[in-house]
C-alpha cells in the first residue's frame, strides 16, 4: 500500500507545467451524468449548478398520466463549487434527496493528482474525490427505519472515488472510476459499505454537443435489503456546451443525485421502464483570471 | 636704491608647468565630457525620450528621467501579473480579477517599421519573433506617443476618453477600470507603472537612424539645431495609434476565405485567437486545433452574431451582469479585412481535413 501512495505522490510531481503540454477537457463538465468526472474547475472559477430528476418516464408510475414523469419530481439539487487551485475544487450542495435520505447537504473536495499529457508521458488523468452528505430530516420514530437516527453521526454518509480518465482524441473520452460508499446508519439487512466500479464516456458530435453515458457496477450486485432491491445505476445523456453554460439532458434509472445517493439507492429497474428524464444546468463564473492549468 | 625682487628660475618654471598641466586637464575634462555626451546619445540603448528632453523637446507628464529600478520591477509585475508587493511589504490586491495588461497588449516592439505600422507587416514580424498578435497596441513605446484612445474609441467609451487623449496617466487608469474591468491603480502603483512604461520606451536603436542622421544628432549637441533633431527623431516613429472601427462585412459580400492566404491565417489563429481561447486561457469559449472547433467556426461564417468570425472580430463582445470579461474588437489597424479572409481560409482548410 505504501508503494502505491509513494507512486501517486511521485507521479503527482511528474511533469512540470513548463515541460508538459496537457490534454484539456477530457469531459466538458465536472460531472458525467450522476457521477463526478475527472475534471476540476480552474482556479478562481465558481460553478453554480442546478439539477433535476423527474419521475419514471414509462412503467407503472410513468406514461401519459404523469406527463411521462414531469409531474413527479424525484430529486432536485442546487450547488455551488469553487476552484481553490487549478487542481483542487470544493463544493457544497443542497438536495431534496431520494431514497431513504432526504433534506441533504453535501460537501466535497476533489483533487487532480495527474493530468494526461499530449506527448509521451502521462496517458491518463487521475482525480481523487472525497464527498460527505448530512441528512437534515427529522429522525424516524420507527426504530427499524434507516433514518431512525439516534446520534448525529448516524446522519452522515461518505464516498471516496478514484477517477481515471483518458481523452483518446478530440471526440472520444472514457473514464473508469472506483468508489467506496460508507453510510454510518443503514437498514438491518443492508450493509454499511458498498463498492462500485463505474465506466463513463463522452462522444463529441460537434463542438457544442456531446453524447455521454455512464454505468456503475455495484458490489454486491442487485442487493436486497428487505425494503427493496437496488440496481446498478446507469444513464445516457446529451450535453450542450455553450461556453460558460453547460446544459445536460439525461435519462437515468437513478432518482437521487450524488454518489451517496445514486450508488446505494437506485431502486429503479430500467427493464421495467423505470428510468427518468433529468437535466443539469451549470454556469461557470470566473471570479479571477485563470492561470495555465493542468489538463 | 631698492633692489629688484628676483624670482628664482626654478619657481617660474614650476608655475609654468602647473599652468600647462591645468590647461591640459581642463581641455581633457571638457573633451571627455562632450565625448561622454556623444556616447550617451549615440548609444542604441539610450531612451529616445531622454535624448529628446536633452534637446529641449517637451515631454509628457508621464516622463521620468531617472528610473528607479525597484519601481520599474513593481510596475512590471503590475503590468504582467496584475499585482506586486507594495513598498510596505504586502502583496497587493489584484488590479483586475479578469485580465492583465498582456492579455491585450504586448510589451515588446511589434511593428518592424515604427514609421508605418500596419497589420500585415506586424503579423509577419509576430510570426518570426513569436509575439502575440493582439487587439491593443503594444506598451513598448507607449510613453513616446502623444495621444491615446484615439479616433473611434470615442464610439466605444464616449466622453471617458476625453481626459485620456493627451495624458497617459489618465489613459492607464481608464484601461484599468474599464477595459480590464478592475480597480484604479493607487498613486504609488501608478508611479511604478509609469517607471516601467518609461523603461520600455523606445530606444535610439529602435529608430534605425542612418549614419548621417546619427552624426547629425551627435553634432547638434549644444547648437541651435536642437529643434531639428527633435523633429528628426519624432519623424522616426508614430506619435499616436489610430483606431478605425469597422462593421462586419455583409454576409453577401463575404468571400469566405476564397482568396485567403492559409499561412497567414494559421499565424492569426495561433498568435491571436488562441492567445485567449486556448484551454487555460481567459475566456470560457475554448478553441483548439480540433477539427470540431474548425467545423464550428466554418458553419457559422454567414451568421450575424457572436459565433461568426466576421462578426465577433469587428464587434467584439460587451460585459454582461455577472460575467464581466469580454472580447475587445479588432480595429482596421489591428486586423485587416484581407487578414480576416486569410484566417477563414485556414479555418476552411482545417475543417475539411
Amino acid at each position: 500500500m505504501k508503494k502505491i501512495y509513494l507512486f501517486i505522490v511521485l507521479m503527482s510531481f511528474y511533469g512540470s507545467p513548463y515541460l508538459q503540454e496537457y490534454v484539456y477537457r477530457t469531459f466538458n463538465d465536472t460531472r458525467v451524468i450522476n457521477g463526478h468526472s475527472v475534471e476540476t474547475l480552474m482556479k478562481g472559477a465558481m460553478d453554480i449548478r442546478i439539477s433535476h430528476r423527474f419521475g419514471d418516464l414509462l412503467g407503472e408510475n410513468g406514461g401519459a398520466s404523469s406527463m411521462f414523469g414531469l409531474d413527479d419530481m424525484a430529486d432536485v439539487r442546487i450547488g455551488v463549487e469553487y476552484g481553490i487551485s487549478n487542481n483542487l475544487t470544493i463544493g457544497l450542495g443542497r438536495s431534496k434527496g431520494a431514497g431513504p435520505y432526504r433534506q441533504l447537504v453535501d460537501g466535497f473536495g476533489k483533487y487532480k493528482l495527474l493530468a494526461q499529457t499530449k506527448e509521451k508521458g502521462m496517458p491518463v488523468t487521475l482525480t481523487l474525490l472525497g464527498l460527505a452528505t448530512y441528512d437534515f430530516q427529522e429522525a424516524s420514530i420507527n426504530l427499524s427505519s434507516p433514518t431512525s437516527y439516534r446520534e448525529t453521526a448516524h446522519r452522515f454518509a461518505y464516498c471516496t472515488s478514484l477517477l481515471i480518465g483518458r481523452k483518446f482524441n478530440d471526440k472520444f473520452s472514457i473514464q473508469i472510476s472506483s468508489s467506496y460508499v460508507h453510510r454510518n446508519y443503514v437498514a438491518f439487512h443492508d450493509q454499511n459499505g458498498i463498492f462500485s466500479t463505474g465506466i463513463s464516456s463522452r462522444l463529441k458530435v460537434s463542438k457544442m454537443i456531446g453524447v455521454i453515458a455512464e454505468y456503475h457496477y455495484l458490489h454486491p450486485y442487485n442487493r436486497n435489503t428487505g425494503i427493496g432491491t437496488y440496481y446498478n445505476p446507469m444513464g445516457l445523456g446529451i450535453e450542450f456546451d455553450t461556453g460558460g453554460h453547460i446544459f445536460q439532458l439525461n435519462f437515468t434509472n437513478s432518482r437521487g443525485m450524488g454518489e451517496t445517493q445514486f450508488i446505494p439507492y437506485t431502486s429503479s429497474d430500467v427493464m421495467e421502464g423505470q428510468f427518468r428524464m433529468g437535466f443539469t444546468i451549470s454556469r461557470v463564473f470566473k471570479l479571477r483570471r485563470p492561470k495555465q492549468a493542468k489538463g | 636704491m631698492l633692489g629688484r625682487t628676483r624670482f628664482p628660475k626654478q619657481l617660474i618654471m614650476k608655475v609654468f608647468k602647473i599652468a600647462i598641466l591645468c590647461g591640459l586637464g581642463v581641455s581633457l575634462i571638457s573633451f571627455t565630457g562632450k565625448f561622454i555626451g556623444q556616447a550617451v546619445l549615440a548609444s542604441k540603448e539610450s531612451r529616445v525620450a531622454v535624448v529628446l528632453e536633452q534637446f529641449g523637446a517637451p515631454q509628457g507628464l508621464h516622463f521620468i528621467k531617472e528610473l528607479d529600478s525597484a519601481k520599474v520591477r513593481m510596475g512590471m509585475e503590475l503590468v504582467l501579473k496584475g499585482r506586486t508587493v507594495s513598498p510596505s511589504g504586502k502583496l497587493t490586491k489584484r488590479q483586475s480579477r479578469y485580465f492583465v495588461c498582456t492579455d491585450c497588449h504586448n510589451v515588446v516592439q511589434e511593428d518592424p517599421n515604427l514609421m508605418n505600422p500596419n497589420p500585415e507587416a506586424r503579423l509577419k514580424y509576430a510570426g518570426i519573433n513569436g509575439i502575440p498578435f493582439l487587439q491593443g497596441t503594444t506598451l513598448y513605446g507607449v510613453v513616446n506617443r502623444k495621444h491615446w484612445y484615439n479616433d473611434d474609441y470615442l464610439i466605444k467609451y464616449g466622453q471617458l476618453v476625453a481626459p485620456t487623449r493627451d495624458t497617459l496617466v489618465n489613459a492607464v487608469q481608464l484601461c484599468a477600470t474599464t477595459c480590464s474591468q478592475g480597480r484604479s491603480f493607487t498613486n504609488w502603483e501608478l508611479d511604478a507603472v509609469m517607471h516601467y512604461l518609461n523603461s520600455i520606451g523606445l530606444k535610439m536603436g529602435d529608430l534605425n537612424l542612418t549614419n548621417k542622421e546619427e552624426q547629425f544628432v551627435i553634432n547638434a549637441i549644444g547648437t541651435e539645431e536642437s529643434n531639428e533633431v527633435a523633429v528628426l527623431l519624432e519623424s522616426k516613429y508614430f506619435q499616436e495609434s489610430h483606431a478605425t472601427f469597422l462593421d462586419p462585412i455583409s454576409p453577401v459580400d463575404r468571400k469566405l476565405g476564397a482568396d485567403g492566404n492559409v499561412q497567414s491565417g494559421e499565424l492569426i489563429y495561433k498568435m491571436s485567437c488562441l492567445h485567449c481561447h486556448k484551454d487555460g486561457g481567459v475566456t470560457n469559449f475554448k478553441l483548439s486545433n480540433a477539427k470540431l472547433d474548425f467545423q464550428f467556426l466554418r458553419n457559422h461564417l454567414l451568421d450575424n452574431g457572436n459565433k461568426s468570425v466576421y462578426h465577433i472580430t469587428r464587434k467584439g463582445t460587451y460585459m454582461k451582469n455577472g460575467y464581466r470579461p469580454y472580447m475587445p474588437n479588432y480595429t482596421k489597424e489591428r486586423l485587416s479585412h484581407q487578414q480576416l479572409e486569410d484566417l477563414i481560409a485556414f479555418i476552411n482548410l482545417q475543417s475539411s481535413k
